[in-house]
C-alpha cells in the first residue's frame, strides 16, 4: 500500500509474527509453528525442553525477499514502524 | 557515532526549526533545545540502553514522567533499533521519535505539543494561592462566628418569647371600682382618692 508521508511516498509493509517452538534437547527436531505444535500434541510447549520464540518477518519491497524486521534498520529506505506495519520510503523513479 | 557528532547532527536538525541548544547533558542522555517560547527535550537512547536490562524502558519512563516540563519530547535512537520501536507506544504518551545513523537524523514520528506546567501557571501562583487560602480561612472563621451569633440570638429570642407568653398568661387585675360606703364611715373616707389606691395594694405583689 502506498501513501504520502510528509511529502514522501511511503509504503506500508505488513509484518508477520512467527511463533516457533524449538526443541532444545533434540536439535534435529524441526521447529514447529506454535499452532501446529498445539494441534499435534494437544498441549502447550512445556519448558525447559521447549521454548517459544517469536520471529517478525516481512517481505522487502525492494527485492521481494523475506527478511526479519531487525534487518530493516540497516536499510536506507526504512522510515518507522507503527504497530504491525513498517513504513518504507519509496523514491520516485526519475525515468522508466 | 560519537557523542559530538550526534550532538551536532541533532543541533542541525533542530536549528532548521529555529531551536537552539540550551542544555547539553548528553552523559545523562538529555539535550534541551529552546527558542523564545518553547523548550524541546531530546532523550538519547544509547547502545547500552539496549544491552542493559530495562535500561531503555527506564529511559522511556523517565521521559514520560517529565513530559509536562517541555513543549515537545523526543526519543532519539539509532536507526538500527528503529524497527523494534513501535511508535504507537510512543504516540500514546505524546513523545516523538528521532532516528539517526551515520548519514542522517530524521523525525520518524512527530511529538505532540504540550503546554508546559510553568506556562500554564503564572509565576506568582504560589503567592496567589497563599493569599486565597488565607482569605478562605478568614471567611470560614467569620462564618463560624456568625453562626454562633445566630444561635445566641435565637436563644435570646426564645427567651423573650417565653417571657411574653408568661406575661400574657397573667391576667391583669381589674382595678377595684369605687365602692360606695355607707354613711357609717367617717367623713374623711368620702371622695378620698387614696381609698382606691390603697385598696389595690397587695394585689401587685401576687
Amino acid at each position: 500500500m502506498k501513501r504520502t508521508l510528509a511529502g514522501l511516498r511511503a509504503r506500508e509493509i505488513p509484518v508477520r509474527v512467527l511463533r516457533l517452538v524449538l526443541d532444545l534437547e533434540d536439535l534435529f527436531n524441526p521447529p514447529l509453528m506454535l499452532e501446529d505444535y498445539v494441534g499435534r500434541f494437544k498441549s502447550d510447549p512445556a519448558p525447559p525442553r521447549f521454548r517459544v520464540v517469536e520471529v517478525e518477518v516481512l517481505t522487502c519491497p525492494e527485492d521481494g525477499e523475506p527478511i526479519t524486521v531487525s534487518e530493516c534498520g540497516k536499510c536506507p529506505k526504512f522510515f518507522r514502524r507503527f504497530e504491525d506495519k513498517v513504513l518504507c520510503k519509496s523514491f520516485m523513479a526519475l525515468c522508466h | 557515532m560519537n557523542d559530538l557528532k550526534l550532538t551536532s547532527m541533532l543541533q542541525g536538525h533542530f536549528s532548521a526549526k529555529g531551536l537552539e541548544i540550551s542544555v547539553n547533558q548528553l552523559e545523562d542522555g538529555l539535550i534541551q533545545f529552546k527558542d523564545d517560547v518553547n523548550i524541546v527535550a531530546a532523550y538519547i537512547a544509547k547502545p547500552e540502553h539496549y544491552t542493559a536490562r530495562n535500561a531503555f524502558l527506564n529511559l522511556m519512563l523517565k521521559a514520560a514522567s517529565r513530559i509536562n516540563e517541555y513543549n515537545q519530547t523526543y526519543l532519539v535512537a539509532p536507526k538500527l533499533y528503529g524497527p523494534m520501536l513501535d511508535v504507537k507506544q510512543l504516540s500514546t504518551t505524546g513523545m516523538g521519535l528521532i532516528l539517526y545513523d551515520e548519514r542522517e537524523v530524521y523525525e520518524a514520528y512527530p511529538a505532540r505539543f504540550f503546554q508546559r506546567t510553568s506556562q500554564n501557571q503564572p509565576s506568582g501562583l504560589n503567592e496567589v494561592n497563599a493569599h486565597l487560602t488565607a482569605e478562605i480561612q478568614r471567611l470560614r472563621d467569620e462564618v463560624e462566628w456568625l453562626k454562633k451569633d445566630l444561635v445566641n440570638l435565637r436563644v435570646e429570642l426564645e427567651k423573650l418569647r417565653e417571657r411574653r407568653i408568661v406575661e400574657k398568661a397573667v391576667e391583669p387585675l381589674n382595678p377595684i371600682e369605687s365602692q360606695t360606703y355607707g354613711d357609717t364611715l367617717p367623713s374623711f373616707f368620702k371622695d378620698n382618692p387614696w381609698i382606691t389606691v390603697l385598696s389595690n395594694r397587695g394585689a401587685d405583689l401576687t
